[in-house]
C-alpha cells in the first residue's frame, strides 16, 4: 500500500524529482497546482524573523464545513452526559478518515445505519443512567463446573461431595445490596443426621442447612447482605459419616450431592445512582414541574448552547404528546433525554453565528470548538458557564479556559485522538508479524510497544516538552516484557502511577527517541521482514510532511524483496541507476537503512549490519541515534507537527489561505521552544480557530 | 449426562449456530403473489485476480475451469464468466489504483481524488437496484465487509479511505455504511437483548419512538433554514436517515425468522467470512432486505493469509513481478477466495424459494478492482455472474466481449435484469446481453 500526504512539501522539494510520467498529483484542494511548488511556509534557514506571518495580517479564517461529532467523540459524549463507557460507542460504522485524521466534516458522512446503531447504543445509555438499582439478575452455576476441594461428578449429575470438602465459586456483584442464594442438592442419607451444608460468604459462615431432601435436589435459600465486588461464595459439606459395619448396606455412607447455585439479586439496595442523581434531582411522580427542568438542563448542557423559546416549545410538545400518550413522567424523562441525544443539534457542530464575513465566534461556539479539539468531548458545565457570561468573549476569559482545558486529565483523550492518529498508531493493532520469524510477538508485546509509546507521548504533551526531544532526550520506558524484548539489562527507576513500568537509561543501549520504539518500527515493517522503504517513508510522511510521489504502476514494491538477491544497499543501488526511481528513493532509502539496525518487530538485530547513510541534501549520519539528530533538527518537523495540528483543530482539509495562520502560529511555537502543550494553546488562539465565516460561492 | 447440560449451558451465548428453521421461509414461498422477489448481490475481492488462473481458454458452454474457478466445478452450469470488460472511469489520477477501482467498483464513474474536502463518485448499481426494489422491506440494502478499518492516514496515493473501503455508494458523496462484525449485524437484522414487554407496552413504546422521530424531522428542518447552502445539504442526510428510520418501522421486527444467539467471533478468517456470508443468506432468505454488496477486504489489502500459509501480504503478493512462487500463492488464495464464494452460492441454492431456490432468484455479481495486481489494469476484469435463472438469466457459459466493452454495459443489463428501465449507467454505450 502507498500512501501520500498531499500537503505540499517544502523546503527540499526541490530534491524530489516525480517518479510517476505525469508528475506529482498534489490535491486540488491545498491550492496549488501539479508540478508547482509552494513557496516555504517560513524560512527556516534564517535566523531572522519573517515580517510576513504576524496574527494581524493573516484576516481570512476561511469557512469550515459543518462537521458531525465523530464515533470517537460521540463515545465521549454519551460517557460525559450519561456515564456510559465510551467504548459503546464502537457500534456505531466506522469513521473514514481524510488527510490523516477520522473526523473531518468533508469526510463523515451521517446515514440511517449511523442513526439506527447510535439510538440503540443512547437508547442503553440512558436506561443505565436513570437506573435506580441494577436489575435483579439470576446467575447460575452447575456444580461440575465449580471448584471443588473435594467429591467428583454424580453419575445422575450434579457433584458428589463424598466427605467433608467444599464446592466454591467466585461471584462478582455489581452493587451492595442483598443477594438470595440457593444451593440446590440434595443428601444421601446415613446414619442418624440429615447431611448438612454450611453457606460460606468470603471467609464468613452465613448459614447451615439441614439438607433432608433425597434423590432429587431440592432449594435452599438463604438471602445475604453483599458487599460489591468479587466474592466468594462456597458451600461445605459438614457432617461426613461413614460406617462400613452397618447393618443396612444404604445406612453405611453419608454424602452431599449438589447439583447447581444460583444467585439472585441484588434487592434493596444500598447505593444510590449517581448519574441519575446528576440527571435528575426529584421524583418524577411529580410529573412536569420535576421533568421539564431536569430535561432542559440537560438539552443545554448536551446541545451546547442556550435554546430559543420556540425550540424548547417545539421539544415540550414532544414530551407532552408522549405523557398524554400514556406514558409515566419517568417513561417521559427516557424519551426526552434519549430524543435530545439523537438531535442534530447534538450530533452536529453547528456554528450558527457564522455568516458571510469573518468574525468571532461566539461564546457557546468557541466552547464547543475548544472541547472537541482539546478533550475530544463535549464541554464540561464550566465551559458552557464561561460561554454563558461573556468570558469566551475576551481573550483573558478564554485563555483561562484553554489552560483549564490542557490540565485537566480531559485532554489526555488527546493521546488516541490526536498524537495516535499523527503517528498511526492504530495501524499497530492490525499488523500480523509472522510467526515463523518473530516467533516472540505477541498481544502482550504490542500493548507494551504501545503503552511504551503513549507513556512517551504524555511526557511530551504534560511537561509541555520540545518536540525535538522527543527524538533526543525523550525518556525510555518499558515493562518486563519489552525489556527482554528489547534486550536491556539496566535495573531502572519506577514509574509512577504505572505498575510494572520502569524509566531506564535505554540511550546506551539503542533505545531513546521515538524512532526506536517497537511500535514505530513494527507498524512499518512487513509481516516477515523490515522495509527500509516503508520506514523511510513513514519519517517523510508522518514526520516531515515530505513524501515523495507514489511509484507509477509496475515498479512498485520488488525493492524490499530478498529474493531478487544481494543485500539492500546493492539492491538499492541498482534501482539508483532507473532514473525514474532513483530520485525519490534516494530520499526515502537512506532514513529506512538507518534504522534497518532494529528488526520487523522493533528487536536489534544480532549481526552487525551497516546503518551509515546520507540525506540527500548530504546531511550523513551513522545509526538511528544520529539519524533522529538529524530529523530532530530538520526545521520540516516542527511545520509539519504544526500542519497536521491545525487539520486536526479545525477537522477540515488545508486550504491555501490557511498559511498566512500557519506561518504565525509556527513562528510562535519556534519561539517557545516547540513547546508540545505550548502549541495547543497558540493554535486556539490563532483567527484560523476563533473566527470563521460562510463559504463564498464558487470557493472549495 | 453433566457433559450434555454443560454443553448446552455454555453454548447460550456462546458459538453462532444459525439454524435454517422450517419456518424461516422467505416471502415467495409462502405468499400469495406467484412472482419470486428478485435479489442482488455483489462480491468484491480486493487485489484483482491472476488472469493465468482464471481466465478459460475455451468460449461458450463447455468452457474449461482454470485453478481458481475450480471450487465452482459443481456449479458451473449456473454460472458465467465474461471476459474482455473494461472499467475505464476507474483509472485514477496518477497512482491509487486500489482505491479509485474500489470507489468505482459499482459505480462505473471517476473517483474525483481527494484526501478529504469534495469526495465524489457516483450512485453505485446495488444502490441503483435498491432505490427500485428495496422500499418492500425493512432494510433497503446492506452493506457487509469482512475487513474492517486500520490503515490509519491516507488509504492509497492520495484517494480518501472513503473510495478504499466502500463498493456502495447512496449517492456521489456518501457511501453506504459497512457492516464488519457479525455480531453488530446480527443485533441489527435480529433484535439483541430479548427484552419481553407486553403487546401493549410495544405499541405504547412504538408510537412513542414515532413521536420522537416525528420531532427529530421536524426540528431538524426547523434548523436547516437557519444554515448556509453546503451545510443544509449536510443535514440533509439526516433528514434523510430519520425519514428512513420511520419507513422501516413499517416493518416490524420480523416475526417469522427467529436464528438463535448472535455469533462469537472467531479468529480464523475462513470462519469470519462464512459467518458474513451466513447472515447475508438469512437476510435474504427472511426478506429483511433484497440488495446487498459484500466486501472481502479493502482495496489493496495486505492482510496475510496464516490460514492457507502464506505470511506475506496480499497485496505486496499482488506485485508479484512475474515471480513463480508469488504468483503461486496469488493462485492459492484467489482460490479461496471462489471457495467462498462456491460456499454463498450452495447455501443459497440449498433454501427454497418459490418455485426454486434463493440462487435461482438472486442474481451475484463477482469482480475486483483490478484485473491484476502487478499491473493495476482496469480492463480485461475478471468477472463472473451467478444464479438469477429464476429472473430470466441463462448461465452456464464464457462469454468474451470486445475489449471496448465497458463494464457499464453490463451493468445497465443486470439493472434491467432486475426489473429497472435503465438506460444508461456510469459510462455506458449499450448493454451486454445477458
Amino acid at each position: 500500500m502507498v500512501f501520500r500526504h498531499p500537503i505540499i512539501s517544502v523546503l527540499m522539494l526541490s530534491a524530489l524529482v516525480s517518479c510517476t510520467s505525469d508528475g506529482p498529483v498534489g490535491a486540488p484542494d491545498v491550492g496549488t497546482s501539479p508540478g508547482t511548488p509552494a513557496p516555504p511556509l517560513a524560512d527556516a534557514g534564517s535566523s531572522s524573523t519573517p515580517d510576513v506571518g504576524s496574527q494581524d495580517t493573516c484576516l481570512d479564517p476561511g469557512f469550515v464545513p459543518l462537521r458531525r461529532v465523530s464515533r470517537r467523540a460521540f463515545g465521549q459524549v454519551l460517557h460525559d452526559l450519561l456515564g456510559a463507557d465510551p467504548q459503546t460507542a464502537k457500534n456505531l460504522p466506522e469513521d473514514d478518515i481524510g488527510h490523516g485524521f477520522d473526523h473531518l466534516g468533508e469526510v463523515l458522512s451521517f446515514t440511517p445505519v449511523h442513526l439506527e446503531q447510535a439510538e440503540a447504543i443512547t437508547e442503553i445509555a440512558v436506561a443505565d443512567a436513570l437506573r435506580v438499582a441494577p436489575p435483579a439478575e439470576r446467575a447460575i452455576y452447575p456444580a461440575e463446573e465449580l471448584t471443588a476441594s473435594v467429591g467428583g461428578p454424580h453419575r445422575s449429575g450434579g457433584w458428589n461431595l463424598w466427605s467433608r470438602g467444599e464446592l466454591e465459586l467466585f461471584f462478582s456483584a455489581p452493587a451492595g445490596g442483598t443477594y438470595e442464594i440457593s444451593v440446590y442438592g440434595y443428601g444421601q442419607q446415613a446414619g442418624p443426621d440429615p447431611a448438612r451444608m454450611t453457606l460460606w460468604v468470603d471467609n464468613a459462615e452465613v448459614h447451615t442447612f439441614d439438607v433432608t431432601a433425597e434423590g432429587a435436589p431440592a432449594a435452599h435459600v438463604h438471602r445475604v447482605a453483599v458487599e460489591p465486588g468479587e466474592r466468594r461464595i462456597a458451600v461445605e459439606f459438614i457432617n461426613d459419616f461413614y460406617n462400613p459395619e452397618a447393618p443396612d448396606p444404604s445406612q453405611r455412607d453419608r454424602n452431599l450431592i449438589i447439583d447447581r447455585i444460583e444467585i439472585n439479586g441484588p434487592f434493596e439496595l444500598e447505593l444510590d445512582n449517581p448519574i441519575r442523581e446528576g440527571l435528575i434531582d426529584c421524583d418524577t411522580s411529580l410529573g412536569a414541574s420535576c421533568v421539564m427542568p431536569a430535561l432542559r438542563r440537560f438539552a443545554e448542557r448536551a446541545w451546547r448552547q442556550q435554546i430559543g423559546e420556540t425550540d424548547w416549545a417545539r421539544y415540550s410538545e414532544l414530551i407532552n404528546q408522549t405523557v398524554a400518550a400514556g406514558a409515566a413522567w419517568e417513561e417521559a424523562l427516557h424519551v426526552g433525554l434519549k430524543t435530545i441525544v439523537l438531535s442534530p443539534r447534538l450530533l452536529y457542530l453547528l456554528e450558527p453565528s457564522v455568516g458571510p464575513e469573518p468574525a468571532r465566534l461566539n461564546g457557546y461556539e468557541l466552547a464547543t470548538r475548544l472541547a472537541f479539539f482539546l478533550w475530544d468531548a463535549p464541554p464540561d458545565p464550566a465551559l458552557l458557564e464561561a460561554a454563558r457570561l461573556g468570558q469566551l468573549d475576551q481573550s483573558e476569559g478564554f485563555e483561562t479556559q484553554v489552560d483549564r482545558m490542557l490540565a485537566s486529565p480531559k485532554a489526555q483523550q488527546l493521546l488516541e485522538s490526536f498524537f495516535a492518529q499523527w503517528l498511526h498508531l492504530s495501524n499497530l493493532e492490525t499488523v500480523q508479524p509472522d510467526y515463523h520469524y518473530f516467533p516472540t510477538f505477541d498481544e502482550p508485546l504490542r500493548r507494551a510497544m504501545r503503552q511504551e509509546t503513549d507513556l512517551v507521548l504524555s511526557w511530551l504533551f504534560n511537561g509541555d516538552q520540545s518536540l525535538s526531544d522527543l527524538f533526543s532526550s525523550a525518556p525510555t520506558y518499558v515493562n518486563d516484557r519489552l525489556k527482554a524484548h528489547y534486550g536491556l539489562e539496566a535495573q531502572g527507576q519506577a514509574l509512577e502511577g504505572h505498575d510494572g513500568w520502569f524509566e531506564v537509561d535505554g540511550q546506551a543501549a539503542g533505545r531513546g527517541g521515538l524512532l526506536t520504539h517497537g511500535s514505530i518500527l513494527t507498524l512499518t515493517s512487513f509481516p516477515t521482514r523490515t522495509s527500509p522503504v516503508k520506514r523511510g517513508k513513514w519519517v517523510l510522511e508522518r514526520l516531515l510532511c515530505d513524501a515523495p510521489p507514489p511509484p507509477p504502476p509496475g515498479v512498485e514494491d520488488n525493492l524490499d524483496d530478498p529474493e531478487l538477491g544481494g543485500t539492500f544497499r546493492e539492491r538499492l543501488a541498482q534501482h539508483r541507476a532507473d532514473p525514474a526511481c532513483a530520485a525519490c528513493h534516494q530520499s526515502m532509502d537512506p532514513i529506512g537503512l538507518g534504522m534497518d539496525g532494529y528488526d520487523g518487530v522493533g528487536a536489534r538485530r544480532a549481526e552487525a549490519i551497516d546503518t551509515t547513510g546520507a540525506l540527500p541534501d548530504g546531511r550523513s549520519f551513522d545509526g538511528l541515534a544520529e539519524l533522529q539528530e538529524i530529523i530532530a533538527d530538520d526545521p520540516r518537523l516542527s511545520e509539519c507537527f504544526v500542519e497536521q495540528m491545525v487539520i486536526y483543530a479545525l477537522a477540515r482539509a488545508p486550504r491555501t489561505l490557511d498559511r498566512c495562520h500557519k506561518e504565525a502560529i509556527l513562528d510562535e511555537f519556534r519561539a517557545s521552544g516547540q513547546g508540545v502543550k505550548t502549541l495547543f494553546k497558540t493554535i486556539t488562539s490563532s483567527r484560523l480557530f476563533i473566527e470563521s465565516r460562510a463559504r463564498q460561492e464558487g470557493e472549495r | 449426562m453433566s457433559i450434555n447440560r454443560r454443553q448446552f449451558l455454555r453454548g447460550l451465548g456462546g458459538t453462532l449456530m444459525l439454524p435454517l428453521l422450517p419456518s424461516a421461509l422467505p416471502r415467495s414461498a409462502w405468499a400469495s403473489d406467484p412472482e419470486a422477489a428478485k435479489r442482488f448481490l455483489a462480491f468484491y475481492v480486493p487485489n484483482g485476480i491472476q488472469s493465468i488462473g482464471w481466465t478459460p481458454d475455451r468460449e461458450g458452454a463447455d468452457f474449461d475451469l482454470k485453478p481458481i474457478l475450480t471450487p465452482l466445478a459443481a456449479l458451473q452450469n449456473r454460472c458465467r464468466v465474461i471476459s474482455g470488460l473494461r472499467n475505464d472511469p476507474a483509472r485514477p489520477d496518477g497512482p491509487g489504483d486500489h482505491a479509485a477501482g474500489t470507489g468505482s467498483f459499482l459505480t462505473a464513474a471517476h473517483c474525483y481524488k481527494t484526501e478529504g474536502a469534495g469526495i465524489r463518485n457516483g450512485i453505485s448499481l446495488d444502490q441503483l437496484i435498491a432505490n427500485q426494489l428495496g422500499s418492500d422491506y425493512r432494510f433497503k440494502s446492506m452493506a457487509l465487509a469482512s475487513e474492517g478499518g486500520g490503515n490509519a492516514g491516507g488509504c492509497d496515493s492520495g484517494y480518501s479511505c472513503a473510495y478504499s473501503r466502500n463498493i456502495s455508494w447512496i449517492d456521489e458523496s456518501t457511501p453506504a455504511p459497512r457492516e464488519t462484525r457479525p455480531r453488530l449485524l446480527f443485533n441489527r437484522l435480529f433484535g439483541s437483548a430479548a427484552v419481553q414487554l407486553s403487546a401493549e407496552a410495544r405499541a405504547r413504546k412504538a408510537l412513542q419512538r414515532r413521536s420522537m422521530l416525528d420531532y427529530l424531522l421536524t426540528d431538524a428542518q426547523a434548523l436547516q433554514r437557519r444554515l448556509g447552502v453546503d451545510d443544509q445539504a449536510k443535514l440533509d442526510q439526516y433528514l434523510t436517515a430519520v425519514r428512513e428510520l420511520e419507513r422501516q418501522m413499517d416493518f416490524s421486527q420480523n416475526q417469522v425468522c427467529a436464528p438463535g444467539s448472535a455469533p462469537g467471533e472467531p479468529v480464523d478468517l475462513t470462519a469470519q467470512v462464512r459467518q458474513m456470508l451466513d447472515l447475508l443468506v438469512l437476510a435474504f432468505q427472511c426478506d429483511l432486505t433484497p440488495v446487498a454488496t459484500y466486501m472481502l477486504g479493502n482495496a489493496g489489502s495486505n492482510r496475510p493469509m496464516p490460514h492457507l500459509g502464506i505470511a506475506e501480504g496480499h497485496h505486496t503478493l499482488s506485485h508479484h513481478q512475474n515471480d513463480q512462487g508469488m504468483i503461486n500463492q496469488l493462485i492459492h488464495i484467489a482460490t479461496w477466495e471462489l471457495e467462498q464464494v462456491a460456499y454463498l452460492l450452495n447455501r443459497l441454492a440449498a433454501i427454497p424459494d418459490g418455485q426454486g431456490n434463493l440462487l435461482d432468484n438472486t442474481l451475484v455479481f463477482f469482480s475486483s478492482e483490478v484485473e491484476d495486481g502487478n499491473r493495476h489494469r482496469h480492463h480485461n476484469l475478471p468477472v463472473l455472474l451467478a444464479g438469477g435463472e429464476g429472473i430470466g438469466l441463462n448461465q452456464g457459459t464464457h462469454d468474451r466481449v470486445a475489449e471496448t466493452t465497458p463494464i457499464a454495459n453490463l451493468f445497465v443489463a443486470i439493472a434491467r435484469q432486475m426489473g429497472l428501465e435503465t438506460e444508461s449507467f456510469g459510462d455506458s454505450n449499450g448493454i451486454v446481453s445477458l
